[in-house]
């Protein structure tokens, strides 16, 4: 089981990746489970279900309760994540992906190597283009950084060229992607990335498939979705 | 003094060492994520200070630990065969009435005897933990937390005391991040709960593990309504 955490402020659209991930992955032919971080209530496990009703078996989403410390729960003691994540690989043997969502939290947010293999940190336009090069370690030590919510850059002065500048320059090699999990768009590298990541292949983020953005236009070109 | 009126025996330093390890907030047993029923008495108004909170504690303590869970800590701590520990951990499961007390004590016992086996070789540990994979027994935290100390050399009764000292040190914190208390009113609640710390273990000493008699009736239904309430940052 290749264990994935999903990391990121509150409302960056974490639950939202999971799920646009989880019937992306379905259709490529990997089992899945999932387990969300709720902070104070089991909105996230509960929106999860609901969205994946009749896609995903139910027994395979789990909501684990953090005590009011999300970074706690996937950094220093990520045991009741363990706990959730030991009981779903006996329940359902042979599951290929283990999405973890972490509560919200803020830019500092680390993954305890001990709990995932592979973490994303997943950031909107709507906080600002400025946020990749506030350097937080989640930003800058994350496997993967998510740029979601890019159809709303129009509506928020967000500059896309310059949020990836800005990740390619505290970053260095690390990838970044642009998602838009709303309209589904910029769904096909992530699980590109993902599927790189679970069976060792180098990530094909700098290829064909990485998110182009059009100096002249500011426009979002993305390999599975085209122009956004 | 134990009832034979002799001293027992205290840990050496580098077992005290590992006991404040294992006892610490920061070891990875899960155990920040349980409110015990504190949450709801909180939310539902019924605790309100930091008098209230010692009070909670000292019901805690002398009605459901000492009664229960630490009596159980002290058999696991002291050589009792495997047969008889497995016998006190599925009565003592037995005796957590509400859902969340049952699974956050077997999640917190299951973390427990991964991460202390992974610091210290421990053939009663492998044991138990191979009884509790087996599904011969639910591997509850207390026994856990007991098996753990004697790994690191801690004597019985330190592990009693260390094990009430957490619990009382992570209710205070809970309350803290409940919003209820300050950082100064919660060591405060700690400190003057120390001399409850000492009557309970003087309690489970006596207390015959195997025949457990925790009776917190309003503590049970704090329990039993964390399971439906609408506010949930803790997992009971
Ligand atoms: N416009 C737009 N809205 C999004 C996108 N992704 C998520 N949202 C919305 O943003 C809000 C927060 O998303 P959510 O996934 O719950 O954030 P989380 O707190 O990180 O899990 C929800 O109302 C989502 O519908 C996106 O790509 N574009
Ligand atoms: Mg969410």
């Amino acid at each position: 089981m290749f264990i994935v955490g999903i990391g990121g402020p509150v409302g960056s659209g974490k639950t939202a990746l999971v799920e646009v991930l989880v019937p992306r992955l379905l259709a490529a032919g990997r089992s899945v489970v999932v387990v969300t971080n709720d902070i104070v209530t089991r909105e996230d496990e509960q929106h999860v279900k609901a969205t994946l009703a009749g896609t995903l078996d139910l027994a395979r989403i789990v909501g684990v309760e953090t005590g009011a410390c999300p970074h706690q729960a996937v950094r220093e003691d990520p045991s009741m994540n363990l706990a959730a994540l030991e009981e779903l690989a006996t329940r359902f043997p042979g599951t290929d992906y283990a999405l973890v969502e972490s509560g919200g939290d803020n830019l500092q947010l680390t993954f305890s190597r001990d709990l995932v293999d592979h973490w994303l940190f997943v950031i909107d336009v709507a906080g600002g283009d400025k946020i990749p090069r506030k350097r937080g370690a989640g930003v800058i030590l994350s496997d993967l950084l998510v740029v979601n919510k890019v159809d709303l850059a129009p509506h928020v002065g967000a500059d896309l060229g310059v949020m990836e500048r800005d990740a390619i320059l505290v970053r260095g090699a690390g990838p970044t992607l642009f998602t838009d999990c709303r309209h589904g768009v910029g769904i096909g590298a992530v699980v590109a990335h993902l599927e790189a990541a679970r069976t060792g292949r180098p990530a094909p983020t700098r290829g064909p498939l990485a998110p182009h953005i059009d100096p002249d236009h500011g426009h979002l070109h993305t390999a599975d979705a085209g122009h956004v | 003094m134990t009832a034979n009126g002799s001293e027992p025996a205290p840990s050496a330093p580098l077992a005290l060492a590992g006991l404040l390890q294992l006892m610490d907030s920061g070891f990875p047993s899960g155990a920040f994520t349980l409110s015990h029923g504190l949450e709801t008495l909180v939310t539902e108004g019924v605790v309100r200070d930091v008098s209230g909170l010692v009070a909670v504690i000292e019901t805690q303590l002398i009605s459901r630990l000492a009664r229960a869970d630490l009596p159980a800590t002290m058999a696991a701590a002291s050589d009792t065969p495997l047969e008889t520990l497995i016998r006190i951990d599925r009565v003592l499961l037995a005796t957590k009435l509400a859902e969340e007390e049952r699974t956050g004590s077997c999640r917190v016992g299951r973390r427990l005897l991964a991460e202390t086996r992974q610091l210290e070789p421990d053939l009663r540990l492998d044991a138990f933990a191979a009884a509790v994979d087996a599904g011969r027994t639910p591997g509850n935290g207390a026994l856990a937390l007991g098996l753990a100390a004697a790994a690191f050399g801690v004597a019985p009764r330190d592990a009693a005391v260390g094990a009430a000292s957490s619990f009382v040190m992570g209710q205070a914190m809970a309350a803290v991040r409940l919003g209820m208390i300050g950082h100064r009113d919660a060591q405060l609640a700690i400190r003057r709960s120390g001399t409850v710390i000492v009557r309970a273990v003087d309690i489970a000493e006596r207390q015959d593990p195997l025949d457990p008699r925790p009776c917190a009736p309003a503590l049970d239904v704090a329990l039993a309504r964390h399971e439906v309430a609408g506010t949930r940052m803790f997992a009971s």
